[in-house]
Parts: C-alpha cells; sequence; structure tokens
C-alpha cells in the first residue's frame, strides 16, 4: 500500500534533507544578510530623521533666542532712552535749581549790601550832619556878638563849603 | 547523466528539486554578498522580497516571530512555489529530470513533517520545557485525545492539501491538453500559475499560524 501511494523513505529522507540545506543556506546567505541590512538602513533612517529632527529643534530654539534678544534689544534701547531723558531732565531741574538758588542768593546780597551802604550813608550823613551842626554852632557862637544877622549867611556858606566838597575827610 | 541519476534511484522530482535547491542557493550566495546601504540591481529585487515575506508574516505572527521563523516559512513559500512552477515548465512532466517536486507525497510529507518537528520545538522552547503539552488539556481535560489528534493530523493535511492539489492540476491539464490541445491548456496554464502561488501561501501561511499558536499558548499559560 505504501509503494502504492508512492511513499518512500528514501526519497521522503532526500527531500528532509535537500529542504533542510536549503533553510541553512538561505538563512546564512539570505535571510541574516538582508535583515541585517535592512536594519542597519532603518537605523540610518532612523537616526537621520532623528538628527534632522534635533537641528529642526536647535534651530526654532537659535530663532527664538534670536527673536528674544531683539525684543530685549527693543526694550532696551528704550529703557535706556528713558534713562537719559529722564537723566537730562533732573540735570535740567537741578541746573535750575541751583541757578534760581543763585539768583536769589544774589539778590538777597545785593539786598543787603544795599542795606548796608544805605546804613553806612544814613550814618555818614549822621556825621556830616552832626559836624555840619557842631560848625554851624560854633560859627554861630563865634560871631553872635555881632548880631548883625549874618547867620544865614555863614550856614549858607557852610553849605557852600559842604557841597565843593572841602569837608571831605 | 540524467540516466546516471535515476540508476541510482533519483526520480525526476528530487532532481528538480536538487536543482531548485541549488538555484536558489547560488542567488542568495550572490544577492548577499556585498550589500549596500543604498541597494541596486539584484540587491534591490531580493531586499524586496525579503521585506515583503517578513512584512507578511509580521500580521500573521507578530515582528519578533516573524523575524525568528523567517527562516523556515520563507524558505517553505519560496521553495514550494518554485516546485510548483517547476511543473509549468515546457516539457515538464515529459522531459527527464524535469517534474513538480510537489507532485510527490514524499515531498510534501518532507516539509509538513519539518513544520511538525518545528512546531513542536518552538512551543516546548517558548514554554521553557515539556509543559507546553498541557495545552492539550485546556480548556477541559477530556477533550485532551481530540486535541492531540488535530495536533498531528496538521502534517498530514499539509502534506495531502499540497500534494493533492498540485497533482490533481497537473492531472487536469494533461487531460485537457489530450481533449482540447489548443486554447484550453493556455487556461489551465494560468491557472496553474494562480494556483501554485496560492498553494505555497498556504503552506506558509498555515506553517506561520501554527508556529504563532504554540508561542502563543504557552505565552498564556506562563502569565497565568
Amino acid at each position: 500500500m505504501v509503494e502504492a501511494l508512492g511513499i518512500s523513505l528514501k526519497e521522503f529522507i532526500f527531500y528532509l534533507i535537500n529542504f533542510a540545506i536549503l533553510v541553512g543556506v538561505l538563512a546564512k546567505f539570505l535571510y541574516k544578510p538582508f535583515l541585517a541590512i535592512l536594519d542597519e538602513r532603518r537605523q540610518k533612517i532612523q537616526d537621520a530623521l532623528d538628527s534632522a529632527e534635533a537641528a529642526n529643534r536647535r534651530a526654532d530654539e537659535k530663532m527664538d533666542a534670536y527673536t528674544r534678544r531683539i525684543a530685549n534689544v527693543e526694550s532696551e534701547g528704550r529703557e535706556i532712552i528713558r534713562e537719559a531723558k529722564s537723566k537730562a531732565d533732573a540735570e535740567a531741574r537741578a541746573i535750575l535749581d541751583d541757578a534760581g538758588d543763585r539768583a536769589s542768593k544774589m539778590i538777597t546780597d545785593a539786598r543787603e549790601e544795599i542795606e548796608r551802604d544805605k546804613e553806612r550813608a544814613r550814618e555818614d550823613m549822621k556825621g556830616e550832619i552832626r559836624d555840619l551842626a557842631l560848625l554851624a554852632a560854633s560859627r554861630i557862637l563865634e560871631q553872635e556878638v555881632a548880631a548883625d544877622g549874618r547867620q544865614d549867611e555863614i550856614v549858607e556858606q557852610i553849605l557852600k563849603e559842604q557841597s565843593e566838597g572841602k569837608w571831605n575827610n | 547523466m540524467i540516466s546516471a541519476l535515476h540508476n541510482i534511484g533519483m526520480t525526476d522530482g528530487m532532481i528538480t528539486s536538487s536543482i531548485i535547491t541549488i538555484v536558489l542557493s547560488i542567488l542568495a550566495i550572490v544577492a548577499g554578498r556585498h550589500l549596500r546601504i543604498v541597494p541596486s540591481g539584484l540587491q534591490n529585487a531580493v531586499e524586496m522580497a525579503v521585506e515583503g515575506l517578513l512584512n507578511f508574516f509580521s500580521d500573521i505572527m507578530g515582528r519578533k516571530l516573524a523575524r525568528q521563523y523567517l527562516p523556515l516559512v520563507g524558505t517553505l513559500f519560496i521553495y514550494i512555489l518554485c516546485c510548483n512552477y517547476s511543473g509549468l515548465l515546457p516539457g515538464a512532466g515529459e522531459i527527464n529530470g524535469l517534474s513538480a517536486p510537489t507532485n510527490s507525497i514524499n515531498c510534501t510529507a518532507a516539509m509538513a513533517i519539518t513544520v511538525f518537528i518545528m512546531t513542536q520545538v518552538a512551543g516546548i522552547k517558548a514554554a521553557r520545557g515539556p509543559k507546553y503539552y498541557l495545552h492539550l488539556f485546556k480548556p477541559v481535560a477530556f477533550i485532551a485525545p481530540l486535541m492531540a489528534i488535530e495536533m498531528l493530523v496538521r502534517p498530514l493535511s499539509l502534506s495531502l492539501r499540497l500534494y493533492g492539489n498540485v497533482l490533481g492540476e497537473e492531472t487536469a491539464t494533461h487531460v485537457f491538453f489530450q481533449l482540447i490541445p489548443i486554447g484550453v491548456p493556455v487556461i489551465m496554464q494560468a491557472l496553474s500559475i494562480l494556483m501554485g502561488l496560492i498553494q505555497a501561501l498556504v503552506f506558509s501561511l498555515l506553517t506561520a499560524i501554527y508556529l504563532s499558536e504554540a508561542c502563543e499558548t504557552e505565552e498564556l499559560e506562563a502569565h497565568e
């Protein structure tokens, strides 16, 4: 019956060995190297994609950093201008205040000087009037006996002498 | 030379099988040399074939198992396809030394037994021991004989399916050729191309399923 079905142990073993050899050869020379190269390529592509993604991320980060720096530069510029302006305003205000102080001091000084001059003039005048009074009194006393009404003349003379500066000591 | 091979007991199918093995081996050795990251020519075509097989079996067994058992299931597919198509060559069955090896029950049985043994090995390996056979007693112990029969029948069904299909196909083509020599044999040849592919696919697909089941069963039990 086995013969009738065409079953042959020898043939069966031959096919078994034949197939085993084919599996071994293909596993070693076909599947192993090709799967390895496919894996290597997949890995390389993955690495390249990762690298490209990382490069994109770095580029984005740099772009963000530049954008931030530009924004900072603008705001810093505005800050510098604002500070310079406020400083200039403060200086101007200080100068004006100083000028005002100095002007008011000068005015005060001038007023004091004027007061002092006025005082001095008043004192001088008092002295002169006193001298005049003493002189007039002495002249009147000198010529009293005459009683000829020359007191007015004496006074006039004294005033004249004073105006001519003869009494300036 | 062919006569000498016949004299030492080699059949036409065995000679064809040897030629297929030698040609495939040479092709693999030539294609596998000097592989480059950027493929070209033969490497390109073989890569497509290997990757296609890997993807196809990955869908059934998962990537890890497919990679592990690709040498078996992939070689089964390629070898059976070549064997089936060798029967379509002009003069196949008529010329000495040229006959489809799958036309012989010995060839299909050899492959089916190989699959059976590999399935047991894969199951035992996945279960890390003979407890792999405990799955025969699941879900209830009394169905163990049925489960065992199912397991033992698999190589028989694999070998007979392939053998019967190829033999029936060749016989039908031969009969049609004798009845109407013009026209009909061409249609039969076209159908044979399709059937040869389908049979190779079914055999390797079932092998992948058996291997996958053997490994999955043990994984599930290991989890329990």
